[in-house]
């Protein structure tokens, strides 16, 4: 083994060694935005990974009602072959729902912050692997006007902000992430305080609102939505709503767990709010 | 020095290189797009293909397999460009000289270095993206989500191993061990 260190080949080693660090060195400092490389991989291959996981969440949907038991399957041995072809019919029909329900949303927010500017419809087309924040990737970039930390909201409520940015493909870090903080006030402005991520709580798909005073009357069931405190968020966004009331771990204050709008485990789609008053003030105030 | 002269690729063996690498690359390429399919928690399939190639290949070209299965899982995995491109490619060179030297082609083996290759990453995954940033519960991940994933990693490599195995035992010229193996090998030819 001692002649592969003396060989030729080794220096070419240390050689990609180099070039390797250069190359995490030169991403750390584009600070989000995706090396050339890994963006024009992602543009080639996103159509293949949307296909995947289309495949992928049709299997899981089979593979679930495989496993809710005999009933469903009495129940589609009564039905037979026209009430198959029928529930085929009100399976496309419910897709077509959801997704002119979902453009009815998109409508509807466009509506409420006319002074806001929203890209167009965004498809997810793939989660990033393991991700134990369930961060996901969009199919649309910079070319398609994004910017990097640009809000994502659906027509229930905010998703998270755009962490990775490259020309056809977006990363999206949800707000099940500890490393994003947004300021939030209670629906009946009673309460501030700041939504962030926490490991426990990202497993059920909850957030928690922290920095809660010790005698909070903040309930269960209470509204919580965007205050534009942290500049990452525009106003008046809705967050989720108030699961309980526990105290932190310094005892100092409270926080509120909360049930965030939005249905993660079933969202296929997204807009990101690409403008509106007050972005990048709290970068630029930084 | 005289250096000992070595037989000629014939052309078929040539074309079995070609299929055999197109092979690494589809699996390669199938490794990436199903590694972002699903929110479900799922096996790194790309380190065990890695690793697997790796100890049939020569160290430059285990190298480069390291050095792209890497690449492509810091993409999937959304992590920083180079960080597991870096772990695979020292993980693969090292693997290519331990089967050039001391190891031979067994289940058991690529097993192990799996599972330690699997371990090594999602331990210095951990460390670098969840252990130093301090959050509460933080062990919790290691438990929860490295753990389960090197389990899968370390279940799928049976599949990748019994394909690439396969792949090489159909397209790969056949390694002689003996005088008497190379003598019957030539007269057949």
């Amino acid at each position: 083994m001692g002649d592969f260190f003396r060989q030729h080949r080794f220096r070419i080693l240390i050689c990609i060694l180099a070039l390797l660090v250069g190359m995490m060195l030169y991403t750390v400092t584009q600070g989000g935005y995706a090396a050339p490389g890994s963006g024009l991989l992602h543009t080639i291959l996103s159509p293949f990974q949307g296909a995947a996981n289309h495949i992928s969440e049709k299997s899981e949907s089979l593979l679930s009602s495989f496993t809710q038991g005999s009933r469903y399957q009495t129940e589609i041995e009564e039905l037979k072959a026209e009430n198959a072809e029928l529930k085929n019919e009100l399976k496309d029909f419910e897709e077509t729902k959801q997704q002119l329900q979902e453009l009815q949303q998109f409508m509807g927010i466009k509506e409420e912050h006319e002074t806001h500017t929203f890209s167009a419809p965004c498809t997810i087309i793939g989660y990033v692997t393991n991700d134990p924040y369930h961060s996901f990737i969009i199919n649309r970039g910079s070319e398609d006007g994004l910017s990097l930390h640009d809000p994502v909201v659906t027509g229930e409520g905010i998703v998270g902000i755009i962490s990775t940015l490259s020309s056809n493909s977006a990363t999206v870090q949800t707000i099940f992430s500890p490393d994003l903080s947004i300021g939030a006030i209670s629906a009946d402005n009673k309460y501030t305080g700041i939504v962030e991520g926490e490991i426990l709580l990202a497993e059920s798909y909850q957030c928690r609102m922290i920095y809660l005073d010790r005698d909070t009357t903040l309930t269960e069931g209470s509204l919580i939505t965007t205050s534009s405190a942290s500049g990452l968020f525009p106003k008046g966004y809705l967050i989720g709503t108030v699961e309980s009331i526990e105290p932190m771990e310094s005892g100092l204050s409270k926080y509120a767990v909360i049930t965030p709008a939005v249905n993660f485990e079933a969202m296929t789609s997204v807009v990101v709010i690409t403008d509106y008053p007050g972005k990048g003030e709290a970068h630029e105030s930084n | 020095m005289n250096r000992i002269k070595t037989r000629r690729i014939t052309s078929r063996e040539k074309r079995n290189l070609a299929i055999r690498w197109m092979l690494y690359g589809l699996i390669i390429l199938l490794c990436f797009i199903t590694a972002t399919a699903g929110s479900f928690r799922k096996p790194l399939l790309l380190i065990p293909v890695a690793i697997c190639i790796a100890s049939y290949a020569r160290e430059h070209t285990a190298l480069l397999t390291g050095l792209l299965c890497g690449l492509l899982l810091d993409i999937t995995c959304g992590k920083l460009l180079g960080f597991n491109g870096l772990i695979l490619m020292l993980m693969c060179i090292g693997i290519s000289l331990l089967y050039k030297y001391y190891l031979t082609h067994r289940l058991l083996s690529f097993l192990v270095l799996t599972a330690a290759g699997a371990f090594i990453q999602g331990t210095l995954d951990f460390f670098f993206y969840y252990a130093i940033w301090g959050h509460s519960n933080v062990s919790r991940i290691f438990t929860h989500h490295t753990v389960p994933c090197c389990i899968y990693t370390i279940l799928s490599s049976f599949i990748v191993y019994a394909v690439i195995h396969n792949i090489n035992r159909m397209l790969r010229p056949r390694t002689i061990r003996t005088i008497e193996e190379a003598v019957l090998t030539d007269d057949s030819q």
